[in-house]
């Protein structure tokens, strides 16, 4: 009758943290994007101010970080419902797999972006 | 559904009827001493009746004042109006620290003092206040704590099994027969030793506090047995049931310093008793309850007076007595911090039961011959701990104590015994009363016999008797009885067959209800619960002696031989007052 | 007492007979006051003696008798039925857990999980003569947890223990929280390595169902939270 339940992986602690410090980075990056796009200048945005704005390297870095951070959380977040609804075990590295590809592809897309218009 | 032959053959050296405090108790006592023990239990461990007890449970710990395990004594042998054997509560008095401190060893959270002891409270007829507590949840948290020690130390739990048959035969208990109620079948189990452990008999009354599960099981299956039950006539009143509904609020209200109050608002405790008030003992304030709503002066003339707490404030209320705050608002929508609570006398506790001797071994008689190897704890056991009233709190510090008594007997008793054979047939009685219910040819329902039990038995056998009541429930027991062997089930399934478990369980209260009846017909005096309107006096001369009660053939057999055991030159009997 | 007119829905099943549950409707009179409870033992002595459930106590501390009316779930001792005012009563067993018969559900696992968590007081240190002393302060941090009933109407209403039943569930990690925040334990390592596991607290999506569905309205997510940043600041 006794049962145990375990699944013995101790990697929870450490995905739960980061879950919460990505969520609390994307809140302010979200809230700096927010302003520098939508408020400056009466929300009024041109295509050549944000060419302008992406010359600069620190603007590109914290763009970089804000993809990094969304591309994970948006990910581990699909993980998580992934264990709670898929089971076995094969399934899960199927899953696994796709998931980790679609976040890189995402990630690849992002930085192309990044890069290529700065270089511009 | 047919009659069958045993799905399994379990054996066990002990086996233990019942998971409420007294069993757990004796249950962890065997584990920790590496005994093998089944614990059969109709209900969940958790589900027992035991985590109904709110207030506390007396220790004389002399934590917030000066107390003694003398004074405890005292207390507890004036309380049981003297009816109570001495050298258990000496026992008792004694083993109740040593309870304590155990209980609190193994995680349960008691309420603490501002220097981190343990908190006591006042308590009706305690002279110091003794009660350990949790908020009002007391009885709730050492149910779980003793259940989860019992898990700790791999207790084996037969979860949903109703004892059906005791295997007795030459007066030497082998073990007993009983039902899986999830899946059906009958289970056999062979033991050294059985513990009684089932509760009390307050279901034998329509307004009563007792769950659905204190349906007296062991009682009946005892006197089946042709073996005597003791002091059946004292069934105590508590004062404070809700309105109608019979649950328990907490004597802890008044503890902490309720009032009870009549139509007119007055106190009238300081008309019965002056010097105590609300905190005198159960069967005085239920009497002082029912007097004045017989005389018209309940809450409007109707059934019922008021709990008011009003006066201890919101904070406190909320912080020692949640769950009676919870109570009142949920079932009656009263939020006792705004508005007094309408409460009326409700059949609580069972002083009565199997007898037993200071070891908790059962007796067969009033000589003090025992049965081999059959034990009993708990409100289902008559030690005699409680004697014609039990004091609050004395009820979950005795189940503990007598439990951990009765663990340590039967440990002994274990090792240097070897296994009795069971009888040739164990089954046949079990059998019989399972097929009777699913294959008769009547056409009684259990639960109308059920109803008019209860509410005939709380009209006639309440807090005031008198022979003319007495006799009238005699006849209508008797007819009860004669239509309980016409009573069939809907359900014939195997498969938690809830149907089958209420009809078995009628079947006990209708056996032990006529021996209280007569019990407390043959009783011609007023002794602590029992009280009689024709006999108002108690009567020390004729009456200070045990009850001991058989069912026959022809009726109840009753024998008063045995004495009550009394230190005449430290406790001799006097006066009650409060 | 006013008697009132009500129909309502069970959801029935007996394995022997039926290969799925299905729903059974029922008229009668009762009281108006009457609680889900008082209606279901209406039925089952006077109208259908087949109907099995789980009751004991009546007064809301025995846990028996859990149950999922109309979507929440309840105790049906302490539910007064005029609390679904206008709405028919719909009757269902916990969900969650499998069903036995009709309204009684199978809580074995739930019951295993608990022993799980190790819910007993761990002791490195010595035993005093007395008491432990344990400051009033100390002993209100467990205060509301000890309420917990383990009646299984939080572990039952959450959504990971219905995508994972391997999940432990509320229930046990409460226990699991009384215990490593009752000052006098030792042992909440022991216990934080149980329960730090990916079936374990971090199935928890703080969703706040078991909140809801808590009859002595435990604030359960709050506790598992609290448990959440004691094992982070623990393992990390």
């Amino acid at each position: 009758m006794k049962k145990n339940f375990k699944e013995t992986s101790k990697t929870g602690a450490r995905v739960w943290l980061f879950q919460r410090i990505s969520a609390i980075i994307l809140f302010v990056l979200l809230i700096l994007h927010f302003v520098t796009y939508h408020f400056i200048n009466k929300g009024i945005i041109k295509y050549t101010d944000i060419m302008e704005k992406m010359k600069s390297p620190w603007f590109n870095l914290i763009q970089f970080i804000f993809l990094l951070t969304a591309v994970y959380h948006g990910f581990n977040g699909i993980w998580m419902m992934v264990e709670d609804y898929v089971h076995p075990k094969l399934m899960r590295i199927v899953l696994f797999g796709i998931i980790v590809i679609i976040a890189f592809c995402l990630l690849f897309i992002g930085m192309l972006t990044i890069f290529k218009v700065s270089n511009l | 559904m047919k009659v069958e032959e045993a799905k399994y053959y379990h054996q066990v050296d002990t086996v233990v009827v019942g998971a409420g405090l007294a069993g757990l108790r004796a249950a962890l006592e065997l584990a920790r001493n590496n005994q093998a023990v089944g614990v059969i239990t109709k209900v969940y461990p958790t589900r027992s009746h035991s985590g109904g007890a709110q207030g506390g449970i007396a220790a004389s710990l002399a934590n917030v004042a000066e107390d003694s395990p003398e004074l405890h004594m005292f207390d507890t042998v004036k309380g049981s109006d003297y009816l109570g054997d001495q050298d258990v509560i000496e026992l008792f008095v004694n083993e109740a620290i040593k309870t304590i401190y155990e209980f609190e060893h193994m995680g349960v959270p008691f309420s603490r003092t501002e220097d981190g002891k343990i908190n006591q409270r006042p308590f009706g007829g305690h002279s110091s206040p003794r009660a350990c507590f949790s908020a009002d949840i007391t009885g709730h948290v050492l149910l779980h704590t003793l259940y989860e020690q019992c898990l700790k130390y791999n207790v084996h739990f037969f979860n949903e099994y109703q004892v059906f048959s005791l295997l007795i035969k030459d007066d030497i208990s082998r073990g007993v027969v009983a039902w899986d109620i999830r899946n059906g079948g009958l289970h056999i189990f062979h033991s050294k030793t059985v513990l009684l452990a089932t509760g009390g008999y307050g279901r034998a009354f329509k307004i009563t506090s007792n769950s659905f599960a204190n349906s007296g099981d062991s009682l009946g299956l005892i006197l089946e047995n042709k073996l005597p039950l003791e002091d059946m006539e004292f069934v105590q009143f508590h004062p404070t049931g809700l309105y109608k509904h019979g649950i328990l609020l907490s004597e802890a209200a008044r503890g902490e310093g309720a009032y009870i109050t009549n139509d007119k608002g007055e106190r009238f405790m300081k008309n019965y008793a002056p010097e105590k008030m609300e905190l005198a003992p159960r069967d005085v304030v239920s009497r002082a309850e029912q007097t004045e709503i017989n005389n018209g002066r309940g809450i409007n003339g109707q059934e019922y007076v008021y709990l008011d707490l009003r006066h201890l404030g919101a904070k406190k209320i909320m912080e020692r007595l949640p769950q009676v705050q919870e109570l009142a608002l949920k079932y009656i929508k009263t939020d006792c911090t705004l508005e007094p609570v309408p409460i009326q006398p409700t059949a609580h506790y069972s002083m009565g039961g199997v007898p037993a001797n200071i070891k908790t071994e059962v007796l067969k008689n009033g000589n003090g011959d025992i049965i081999k190897g059959l034990y009993t704890a708990g409100e289902a056991s008559c030690l005699s701990l409680h004697g014609a009233n039990r004091l609050g709190t004395n009820s979950l510090q005795g189940a503990a104590t007598f439990g951990r008594i009765a663990g340590k007997s039967m440990s002994e008793f274990v090792k240097s015994n070897a296994y009795e054979s069971l009888p040739s047939n164990p089954l046949e009685v079990a059998n019989g009363k399972i097929s009777s219910l699913v294959e008769g040819s009547g056409k009684e329902k259990h639960a109308s016999l059920r109803e008019e039990l209860q509410k005939n038995m709380t009209k006639f056998l309440g807090v005031f008797r008198n022979e003319k009541d007495m006799l009238t429930m005699k006849q209508k027991i008797k007819e009860l009885q004669d239509r309980y062997k016409k009573v069939i089930i809907d359900d014939k399934g195997k498969i938690y067959n809830l149907d089958l478990i209420e009809a078995f369980e009628l079947g006990n209260l209708l056996v032990f209800s006529e021996v209280l009846i007569e019990g407390s017909l043959a009783r011609k005096e007023s002794r602590g619960a029992h009280y009689r309107t024709d006999f108002p006096e108690r009567d020390d001369e004729n009456w200070l002696k045990h009850t001991m009660a058989w069912k026959t053939e022809t009726g109840v057999k009753l024998d008063h031989s045995k004495k009550v055991i009394i230190y005449w030159d430290r406790y001799p009997p006097q006066e009650r007052k409060y | 007492m006013a008697k009132q007119k009500i129909k309502l829905k069970i959801l029935r099943y007996t394995p022997e007979k039926q290969k799925k549950p299905y729903w059974s409707t029922y008229q009668l009179e009762v009281d108006q006051d009457s609680t889900v409870l008082d209606v279901l033992n209406e039925i089952h002595w006077n109208i259908d003696g087949s109907l099995s459930y789980r009751r004991s106590c009546r007064s809301a501390i025995c846990g028996s008798c859990a149950l999922k009316v109309n979507g929440q779930n309840i105790l049906a001792c302490e539910t007064p039925i005029h609390k679904f005012k206008g709405k028919k009563l719909k009757i269902e067993p916990l969900p969650g857990f499998p069903i036995i018969k009709d309204l009684v559900v199978d809580m074995d696992n739930f019951f295993e999980k608990l022993r799980q968590i190790k819910p007993f007081l761990i002791l490195k240190k010595p035993l005093p003569d007395k008491e432990f002393t344990q400051s009033p302060e100390q002993f209100s941090e467990i205060r509301e947890s000890i309420l917990c009933i383990l009646c299984g109407a939080c572990t039952s209403s959450c959504p990971s223990l219905w995508s994972n039943k391997d999940y432990l569930g509320p229930a046990s990690l409460l226990k699991a929280y009384r215990f490593i925040f009752d000052s006098r334990d030792d042992g909440a390592m022991e216990r934080i390595d149980m329960i730090n596991d990916r079936n374990g607290i971090w199935r928890c999506h703080t969703i706040f169902n078991c909140m809801e569905a808590c009859p002595k309205n435990i604030n359960i997510t709050e506790y598992i939270s609290k448990l959440k940043v004691k094992i982070v600041e623990n393992s990390i």
